[in-house]
């Protein structure tokens, strides 16, 4: 039998489904405006199709007309009078309601590339361009097919040294956008291993993308968000097609070329370059991919080692960090496992279950043991025969099976973590610090087993953590209970057994005759306090728009007072600047903390961030502690804004964020924290910033600048206040003007002076948003919603107390 | 200090005097016709420079204050405590005679006692605190031996006759007190001495024949020296190590 739905129904049936597909069939950032104008479209479209025929417009009216009217109705036409009368209200409600929606950015992905560049002193017709290298490996192949292949791999073995020492930061391991910084980066660096991105282009595309960069793009691609460096400063012509041939050669794709001769040629070396990888066994693999940054033997000293901290494992010495066996047993096959298949948070190993298999994975397994010359995978009565001159273990490694006891965990409670803060101050705080932020109140300078300096893991930012944290959710910070005492487990599990090759001891007894240095009881309270500490802490992402608070009076003069605790915290990552030279590679500071508080005249930002050490030059403990090869320098921390007229938010428009660009110029706020030898105070400058060469100018005075700082327990606080402008003028040096209801670009910087960060050398952020928000017009925001709903109400009512009083039958002949 | 925490790659160093990988080939007893000996003793080849003065910054209750550094121990008369010299590649030999069948190597006022100590593989021993206050006892060593272990005041770190598989140096060290440093030395044969406060050391039972000295100091480095052992014979061997 047919079932016929009737024409109103068939109209809300089409409404729904067109919803429904605005909604989540198109890409998640259409713009609302959009949807708003398609959905007007959808129901006129219905309006003209229902009334186009006599019949079908009545059919379609006849159940509204007698909601309206019918006595036997009466039940469903008063609730649904209501409903129908509040969306409107709903509606004006959302529009007049105070927004916290950063301006619309919509950035093209791929913009249309200039005729030409000109770069290397010399025009590139980007329309003809090649790559040189590929051409000449296509050119060879006709004569000297193995000497080709040579060229190719020779070529890809050198893009990949430029790779892993300039791009793999933010663009990844596995190019697939995820580096160690990326999360630093809006928008994220590009994922070529998405067949939407280079296998879409032409090489000469990218040639232009890598050698112009951020600030080369049109206006379009947003080039003031860009952290893309313009790499023609740093990199050579030749290297930058090596690279564009490796990041090719790594995703096995080809670049869109226009010659079908060419293409073919170069789909078929790709082809075969699959085939011949498709078949590799573990030691293959670790060649191709992990000898970069461990090494061609294991020891840790690939190329790409020494511009990373934590620097990659050396697997010859036995030392495993990260593993669930007991003492000074040598890890379990499983850890391993593990930490090739999904990788270490909060260093450069990515997990690798995306590009190999279970299998593949075992095998590289077997491969990492077999670099050991500790014999510590041999078993006691192993015959000197079975070792090499470099004391490599020639038979099957040995397989540990022992796991480290996990048991008597106490639930986390307030009592267990006050019995765990007891224990964590009498042996823990020496490295760790009060509240440990990793801030060394022994004064002590650690170093690994290698002889390299470390530092103490500030257990106040899980987020950094290896191997421990089990996060989900937003900004990682939101855990359920079984999260929460896995994550625990594995805090236990580092307590108990240390972290080998570093100098976080053990602390449960694996011999006879020793006992626990913390009882068992004890380490399940050190690792309940442990997880405590990052209570009050605001995880990067979780707030992106800063939002200013109004007071009345006075704004603070310190960086203590009660008037801070009120007013929500943003936090933002930190990057180190790898984008211009001299570049940062080795930062150890990931993240600040902003407030805002402003008054009628004055605006004060209060500028938080963890910093294990306060560097003042001639201090008496932090002298001790600064590397031989690094100087040390002051602490310091700034904010950028740019010059009143460089901005504008609809369209958005920026300056570059690092010091602006030639029309965009910028004002940092600057504060450094001085130093004891020679004395020095903690001083603010003000700096005006014309683009990315040019040299910041400090101004004569810092004039109505007020700063001031105070390191405490591994952390700074630096408060900087300034009047917030006059309307119209922006002052002598345009500086902003802080007014209510503007969007207002700002971004941060840091310099830790330990760690040898001077000038350019310093971690940043890109531009985020400031908002001091207009009060809230109560009048307004509830009032106009309400009269909305009453109006319709009894636009409604009217509507009936009319369709009633007519006689049935009048609409019969017609509207 | 500060020339302590140079970025030496500890490893390097060690290895100059441990290169002794699994595969050496192992030491057998015999018995020794007509064994000579070596004796001698070591000197400075200058004046012995003033100790460094160890600041001591954290616990200076339990560890007592500042205190000049026991790396380079020079004695009134210019002789060198503390350096190993040892017999190189010799494959039989005397029986081991080091003074007790366990080890103990405790702490004390925040030191190691001894500073440095030679021992044999396969030998149980034990490191002790005898402060009141907790140490990281964390040693670093290619593959010898390794452990990073809090010691309570009181409590001990047992080591059983199957951790030591290996010969070679063990540098120790506390990660809450920089200032105490020390090393076991692992050796390959029983012909390994250290010498004693006046820089006198002595070979004995030596098999006749022609060998090669290693010499080892904390501070100074390594050297060698040839030496030939004549029958039942002493050798004079006195060592000038350099500044």
């Amino acid at each position: 039998m047919k079932i016929r739905i009737p024409a109103f129904w068939q109209a809300v049936l089409v409404l729904v489904a067109a919803w429904l597909l605005l909604s989540f069939a198109f890409p998640p950032f259409m713009p609302r405006s959009l949807m708003i104008s398609y959905s007007i479209i959808v129901v006129i479209g219905l309006l003209l199709y229902f009334s186009s025929d006599e019949q079908r417009w009545r059919e379609f009216k006849s159940p509204v007309i007698a909601t309206l009217r019918d006595d036997n109705r009466a039940l469903l036409r008063w609730p649904l009078l209501v409903v129908v009368s509040l969306l409107p209200g709903y509606a004006v409600y959302d529009m007049v309601k105070p927004s916290l929606e950063k301006p619309l950015e919509l950035r093209q992905v791929h913009p249309s590339p200039p005729a030409s560049i000109k770069v290397y002193d010399k025009s590139f017709d980007l329309a003809t361009l090649e790559n040189p290298v590929r051409m000449q490996v296509l050119q060879q192949l006709e004569q000297d097919e193995e000497g080709a292949w040579e060229s190719y791999r020779e070529a890809v073995r050198k893009g990949s040294l430029v790779y892993y020492g300039n791009c793999f930061y933010c663009h990844g391991d596995q190019l697939d956008g995820k580096g160690h910084y990326a999360s630093a980066l809006d928008p994220l660096p590009t994922d070529f291993s998405d067949v939407g991105t280079i296998a879409q282009l032409q090489e000469s595309f990218l040639f232009w993308r890598i050698t112009t960069g951020g600030p080369g793009l049109p206006k379009g691609g947003m080039p003031w968000n860009s952290a893309m460096p313009v790499w023609h400063e740093m990199l050579s012509e030749e290297e930058v097609w090596n690279v564009i041939t490796f990041l090719f050669d790594y995703v096995s794709q080809v670049p869109r070329m226009w010659d079908p001769d060419i293409s073919k040629s170069v789909s078929r070396m790709k082809d075969s370059v699959v085939s011949e990888r498709a078949g590799m066994g573990g030691k293959e693999i670790y060649q191709l991919r992990c000898a970069v940054c461990h090494g061609e033997s294991g020891a840790g000293d690939g190329p790409a080692a020494e511009f990373l901290y934590p620097r990659p494992r050396d697997f010859t010495l036995g030392l495993w960090k990260y593993k669930t066996s007991p003492g000074d047993l040598p890890p379990r096959d499983a850890d391993l496992f593990n930490i090739i298949r999904d990788g270490l948070e909060g260093s450069s190993m990515p997990g690798w279950s995306k590009l190999f298999n279970d299998q593949q994975i075992g095998e590289l397994v077997q491969v990492v043991k077999g670099f050991d010359t500790t014999a510590i995978w041999a078993p006691e009565d192993a015959e000197d025969e079975a070792f090499d001159d470099d004391g490599h273990y020639l038979k099957d490694a040995l397989v540990i099976d022992d796991e480290e006891p996990i048991e008597g965990q106490v639930a986390y409670s307030d009592e267990s973590v006050a019995l765990g803060k007891e224990i964590f101050e009498e042996n823990c705080r020496k490295c760790h610090g009060e509240r440990g932020r990793g801030n060394l109140t022994s004064g002590e300078f650690l170093e690994d087993d290698w002889g390299y300096r470390i530092w103490p893991r500030d257990l106040t930012k899980p987020w950094t953590w290896r191997a421990t944290e089990i996060s989900t959710g937003a900004g990682g910070s939101v855990q359920d209970e079984a999260e929460r005492e896995a994550t625990i487990r594995n805090i236990y599990r580092r307590v108990s057994i240390g972290i080998r090759g570093t100098p976080m001891p053990s602390h449960r007894a694996t011999e006879e005759g020793e006992e626990d240095a913390i009882p068992l009881e004890g380490r399940w309270h050190v690792a309940n306090y442990t997880y405590s500490l990052r209570e009050g802490m605001t995880w990067p992402g979780q707030r992106n728009v800063i939002q200013g608070v109004e007071v009345q009076g006075e704004l603070p003069d310190d960086v203590d007072d009660v008037a801070w605790r009120e007013v929500p915290q943003s936090t933002f990552r930190l990057f180190p600047n790898i984008i211009k030279q001299d570049r940062l590679f080795t930062p150890l500071n990931d993240a600040i903390s902003v407030r805002t508080l402003y008054n009628e005249n004055e605006i004060a930002f209060l500028l938080e961030f963890n910093d294990r050490t306060e560097s003042m030059p001639g201090g008496a403990v932090m002298s001790q502690l600064p590397d031989q090869d690094e100087q040390m320098f002051s602490d310091a921390v700034a904010l950028q804004f740019p010059k009143e007229s460089a901005y504008s938010t609809a369209p958005v428009e920026k300056p570059l964020y690092r010091h602006g660009d030639a029309r965009h110029h910028t004002t940092i706020w600057y504060w450094n924290a001085g130093s004891v030898e020679p004395a020095v105070e903690s001083r603010a400058i003000l700096f005006d910033a014309t683009g990315p060469n040019s040299k910041l100018t400090p101004r004569a005075d810092a004039g109505d600048l007020f700063t001031r700082g105070a390191w405490h327990e591994g952390r700074w606080r630096v408060l900087f206040k300034r009047p917030r402008g006059v309307a119209d003028s922006g002052g002598d040096a345009g500086d902003i003007v802080f007014r209510k209801g503007q969007f207002i670009p700002v971004s941060f910087a840091n310099w830790d002076g330990n760690n040898g960060e001077l000038r350019s050398k310093h971690t940043q952020t890109p531009w985020f948003w400031l908002l001091l928000p207009h009060e809230t017009n109560y009048n307004l925001v509830y009032g106009a919603p309400a009269a909305t709903t009453l109006a319709f109400l009894l636009a409604g009512i009217l509507l009936v107390w009319y369709m009633r009083r007519k006689p049935p039958g009048l609409d019969q002949s017609g509207a | 200090m500060k020339t302590m925490r140079m970025l030496i790659p500890v490893f390097g160093c060690l290895l100059a005097f441990a290169a002794a990988p699994a595969s050496a080939a192992k030491y057998k007893v015999t018995s020794v016709a007509d064994g000579g000996s070596i004796s001698g003793r070591v000197t400075l080849n200058g004046a012995a420079p003033e100790p460094e003065i160890l600041k001591v910054d954290e616990d200076v209750e339990a560890c007592g204050g500042d205190r000049p550094s026991d790396e380079l121990l020079v004695s009134g008369s210019g002789g060198v405590q503390n350096v190993i010299l040892r017999i190189e590649k010799i494959s039989a030999g005397k029986d081991w005679d080091l003074p007790a069948a366990e080890f103990t190597y405790d702490q004390k006022k925040c030191a190691f006692i001894p500073r440095i100590m030679i021992i044999k593989p396969k030998m149980a021993g034990a490191v002790l605190n005898s402060d009141s206050v907790g140490h990281n006892f964390h040693t670093i060593s290619k593959g010898v031996y390794n452990i990073n272990k809090k010691i309570q005041p009181g409590s001990k770190l047992a080591i059983t006759d199957k951790k030591i598989r290996k010969t070679g140096m063990v540098k120790a060290k506390c990660d809450i007190h920089s200032w105490m440093g020390g090393a076991w030395w692992v050796a390959d044969n029983p012909y390994t001495v250290l010498s004693d406060a006046d820089g006198n050391f002595k070979l004995t039972n030596v098999p006749p024949g022609k060998y090669s000295i290693a010499i080892w100091h904390e501070k100074l480095g390594e050297s060698k020296q040839q030496v030939e052992v004549g029958a039942g014979a002493d050798t004079k061997m006195d060592v000038v190590l350099k500044l």
